[in-house]
């Protein structure tokens, strides 16, 4: 009886040992990269196999990397990608989160990784990019986009594609009461009530954009801003967003909702609520990213397929059309073992070739304008090409690397704005002062 | 054997059996809590490998830090209103579930379903419930004539909270159910019989007999849902992410921020410390609750 | 007085149903959803499907996501198995047995439990990779206990101390030690205990997501909720693909309580101390 009581805590520990012991033998290869090439070496192959490893966001299908894997695989043998996908950008923070956890920790053993195109000077100050101004032909990208991604001079990304947000509309309705696609807010909102008051209908609202407290609403706001003629930072690094242009912004951005084209509810939707209402044919306008279009178009999910128009935003009176950039790009990990083979690797995701891909495959649009001039594309994603300029000239949040804690402050404020918790001239001078500070630091 | 002898034993045994407890205990959370005690003295960020020590400057900072005051305040008030509902809702169902009534096992199944249901999806069902234009709330509230048009309750900062404590409460209700009837089964049905013959009414029954048994068990449920609830944070994050005007952010939700995207890690650590002492005293106070309840069941 | 008894049954029934109904409703609602075609998943009316559609199930259980179920099911399992072992064993001791700074003991237990998961994180990370066990099962059962250990104990605790007081004696008196005592006595007299806490722990290591995320990347690690978080495209979430997902991931937990349910019934402790 005593025995059976020690036996047991005995047996206890030795499992416990085991698997420690068992775990700590790496037998899911996480010492991997060195187990992998010494028995590439002894079974004596002409070459050594290098084998990098790749995290990547998922953007369709299973495994969104497969085909391009096996493409770049195929043309060089000696080099092995282990994919980790992440999850796709609809849970930027966690992939952030994640990023962030693994590269500060200095043994991730991450080669080749993809970020959101405002991570990139965070991650570049760190220290965890290698400079790529070396492998990328600068003059064959968007130049906003070469911009965005560089930090002290140096290029810390090579470039995968760009989004933007673009105004989705109903071409039908539009074309049952005559009425042009808006280029000033103005235009919209008259446009917008004029098709809410004819139609009748209690569910169609008038204009649909993101108001969660979150980052999309910072896309937004960036997006009514600068087409105001403001903008948050200049180029020094300075807040100037104490200016009549950002008291014009987030107060037409109230007046939507309190008007009621928009509906009040919109302080809780991102990009999928929004999307749905309008693809299930209760909205007349509707701001979000490029994504939307195949969603829109696919009858199997959509009530609007056929009857969709989009394009490019409206801006204020006098000002010009504003588009966020947003997009996600490839980064080379400064600690990386391989980084011959790594650099490779991005180099080939960044290529034409793959851009193309990308761009029939999920309408991406590439950062590379040549991309465009594909006839095949041309053809059957027109979508792309006709907004190519929407694309090419995408406006940049701040590029610093507390860009992610101005955003936070951002959306708070913007958040208290729209909710009425906050007035807008408060408003202003809350975020200069707070933006301020951050930039101090 | 004498007895001071089998009293050593079993002390023997007993060390030992809590012994591998405590060690995989203290391997897995020793490293990472003492880290982030450490890490709230410095001026500690992901992106900044050198940190300063700067003693009590990150508290200092959060006591003028409006955001974390405010979600020091929502964070009470949801731990406070959730488990307060919680309990008396899961006391309810685990009296209900007590009953010997025909179909109990699957009523029994069918409220764990709530807390199995992964909280990614939950979340995203209450947003559809919750909505304005086309919720099943608002639906039938307004069908009921409770309110007179539909409401936004998630877009609202009024009414937010509310929302996201009617996700909960019915998400977590099932762990306070569970318990207490798991409490309940364990009262031996002699005393129950005694009573009866004794004339006890079911209130009285259930007042001065099951209560009072279920007392120390219904203190640790209430103990440990509400280390949860204070440290809440799938939910609201994926609910609301904090909004509207940070009406709904928790300490958690700001702590995860604050980390995680402004990758201020000292910052965050002291939140976490914070957070920590404050649910320290909560289960002092409970504890202390819970050895009275003890002692006058086991002095009866 | 039979009158006062169907009155009572009636009631009773009825508000039986109303609690089924509460917690069912939304689990059948995702049924529903699975069930519809992409057209219909947004909008309501109509709540039954148009038509009725597999599709979404097909596309759930032929992909790798039924490698995230059989993940979940070994670290739930593991961790169940191990928390319920080393919880029962530690507040039996803290519950009966004549050690010193029980307060204490338990005091540490909840100790971990009071700093926030999401700030312990990066520090647990660095831990698992330093160890070897990044992107293991041993590794997600390791870091799960330290939710799940303080759970049992606690909850064990409460139902040990209830046991009588003379248990001990009366079977040392039979010839049991102590470790005899607690194995074939006392747990199985805690056996709704036991089922409660387990089930508790199981559901809880099934669904937790952020700790999965930050210490697997590969499909052969990787649990349920990281896998529904690989669901959207892009932005797009796959409302269908998703509801069948929650209801294929949520049977598993309804059987397993179905078929432990009888084991959180009164009887077992009945004629304990009388026999």
């Amino acid at each position: 009886m005593k025995s059976l009581g020690k036996r047991l805590v005995g047996g206890m520990a030795a499992a416990a040992v085991a698997a420690a012991v068992l775990g700590g033998c790496g037998q899911k290869g996480e010492t991997g990269d060195a187990v992998q090439s010494a028995s590439a070496s002894q079974s004596g192959g002409a070459e050594e196999k290098v084998t990098i490893r790749f995290t990547g966001i998922k953007t369709f299908g299973e495994d969104s990397w497969t085909e391009l894997v096996k493409e770049f695989e195929a043309q060089n043998p000696d080099i092995e990608v282990d994919v980790h996908q992440l999850p796709p950008p609809s849970m930027s923070t966690e992939i952030h989160q994640y990023l962030v956890t693994a590269l500060s920790s200095g043994e991730a053993d991450i080669d080749v990784f993809t970020g959101d195109v405002v991570w990139v000077p965070e991650f570049a100050s760190a220290g965890w990019t290698e400079p790529m101004d070396a492998y990328v032909e600068k003059d064959q990208y968007y130049p906003g986009v070469i911009e965005a991604l560089t930090y002290q001079g140096q290029l810390a990304a090579m470039p995968w594609y760009v989004d933007g947000g673009m105004l989705y509309y109903r071409k039908d309705l539009l074309e049952k009461y005559g009425q042009a696609v808006p280029q000033t807010w103005d235009e919209l909102v008259k446009t917008a009530q004029f098709i809410v008051e004819k139609e009748q209908n209690p569910k169609l609202h008038g204009f649909l954009w993101q108001g969660k407290q979150a980052e999309v609403l910072v896309c937004d706001f960036v997006e009514f801003l600068t087409s105001a003629g403001g903008a948050v930072v200049d180029e020094n690094e300075e807040s100037v967003i104490d200016s009549p242009a950002t008291e014009k912004a987030l107060a037409f951005m109230k007046s939507t909702l309190d008007s009621g084209i928009s509906p009040k509810s919109l302080l809780s939707y991102d990009e999928e609520p929004s999307r749905t209402i309008f693809t299930d044919g209760n909205a007349v306008f509707l701001r979000n990213w490029s994504y939307v279009w195949n969603v829109a178009q696919d009858e199997a999910g959509s009530k609007v397929a056929g009857k969709v128009g989009v394009a490019p935003l409206p801006a204020f009176e006098g000002g010009k059309s504003a588009s966020t950039m947003g997009g996600y790009q490839f980064m080379v990990a400064q600690n990386s073992k391989h980084k011959e083979a790594a650099v490779k690797f991005a180099q080939f995701l960044s290529s034409k070739e793959s851009q193309l891909y990308f761009a029939k495959k999920m309408a991406f649009s590439p950062t590379r304008p040549s991309v465009l001039e594909d006839e095949d594309l041309k053809r059957n994603a027109p979508f792309l090409t006709e907004l190519s300029e929407v694309f090419n000239g995408t406006v940049a949040r701040p590029i610093t690397p507390k860009y992610p804690q101005i955003s936070l402050k951002l959306q708070a404020a913007v958040s208290a704005v729209l909710s009425g918790s906050l007035h807008v001239d408060r408003a202003t001078k809350q975020l200069d002062e707070e933006i301020r500070a951050i930039l101090n630091q | 054997m004498t007895n001071s002898r089998r009293q050593r034993k079993s002390a023997l045994i007993g060390y030992l059996f809590i012994a591998p407890s405590i060690a995989i205990l203290a391997a897995v959370g020793f490293y990472p809590v003492l880290k982030t005690l450490s890490l709230s003295f410095y001026d500690a960020s992901f992106l900044d490998s050198a940190s300063r020590f700067i003693g009590l400057d990150n508290y200092k900072r959060l006591l003028n830090d409006v955001w974390f005051k405010i979600s020091y305040r929502n964070t009470w008030g949801f731990t406070a209103l959730s488990v307060a509902l919680e309990t008396a809702i899961g006391l309810g169902i685990a009296v209900l579930l007590d009953k010997n009534i025909s179909g109990r096992k699957w009523v029994r199944a069918s409220v764990l379903i709530p807390w199995a249901i992964p909280t990614v999806i939950s979340a995203s069902m209450w947003q559809w419930l919750f909505n304005a234009d086309f919720g099943l709330i608002n639906y039938l509230l307004e069908r009921l004539g409770v309110i007179s048009s539909s409401h936004n309750w998630l877009a609202d900062s009024g009414s937010a909270m509310w929302a996201v404590i009617v996700a909960d409460v019915w998400k977590t209700t099932p762990f306070m159910a569970l318990i207490v009837l798991a409490a309940m089964q364990t009262i031996p049905e002699d005393i129950y019989e005694a009573a009866d013959i004794d004339g006890v009414r079911p209130g009285q029954r259930f007042m001065r007999i099951t209560l009072p048994m279920v007392f120390p068990a219904l203190l640790t449920a209430f103990l440990l849902r509400a280390l949860d609830a204070f440290r809440v944070f799938d939910l609201v994050y994926v609910l609301t992410g904090g909004g509207p005007a940070n009406s709904t952010e928790v300490l958690s939700s700001y702590a995860y921020k604050t980390i995680f995207s402004s990758a201020q890690v000292g910052y965050g650590a002291a939140m976490a410390t914070v957070m920590a002492l404050s649910v320290l005293v909560l289960a002092l106070v409970l504890q202390m609750l819970q050895r009275r309840a003890y002692a006058r069941i086991e002095g009866r | 007085m039979l009158r006062k008894r169907i009155w009572k049954t009636v009631v009773l029934t009825l508000a039986m149903t109303g609690v089924s109904a509460l917690n069912i409703g939304p689990f059948v609602w995702q049924i529903i959803t699975s069930l519809k075609p992409d057209r219909d998943l947004s909008s309501l009316p109509p709540l039954l499907p148009t038509e009725i559609t597999w599709t979404h199930y097909s596309n759930v259980l032929q992909s790798t996501f039924v490698r995230f179920i059989g993940n979940s099911a070994v670290v739930a399992a593991g961790v169940t198995a191990i928390s319920l072992l080393l919880g029962s064993m530690a507040a039996y001791a803290i519950a009966r047995l004549p050690i010193k700074g029980k307060g204490f003991a338990l005091g540490l237990f909840l100790a971990t439990s009071m700093f926030p998961q999401i700030a312990i994180i990066s520090p647990l990370y660095t831990m698992i990779r330093g160890l070897g066990l990044y992107n293991t099962h041993i590794g997600l059962v390791f870091s799960y206990m330290l939710f799940c250990l303080p759970l049992c104990v606690w909850l064990l605790h409460g139902f040990f101390r209830e046991l009588p007081d003379g248990l001990e004696e009366a079977a040392s008196v039979d010839g049991c030690g102590i470790v005899r005592t607690y194995w074939q006595i006392a747990l199985p007299l805690v056996m709704p205990g036991l089922v409660t806490a387990g089930l508790l722990v199981f559901i809880a290591s099934w669904n937790e997501f952020l700790i999965a995320l930050t210490l697997t990347n590969k499909v052969s690690t990787q649990t349920i909720p990281v896998g529904i978080a690989l669901f959207p495209q892009m932005f797009y979430v796959p409302w269908g693909d998703v509801a069948a997902a929650s209801v294929v991931v949520t049977l598993p937990l309804i059987l397993i309580v179905l078929i432990f349910e009888k084991k959180l019934a009164k009887g077992l402790t009945g004629g304990a101390v009388k026999g």
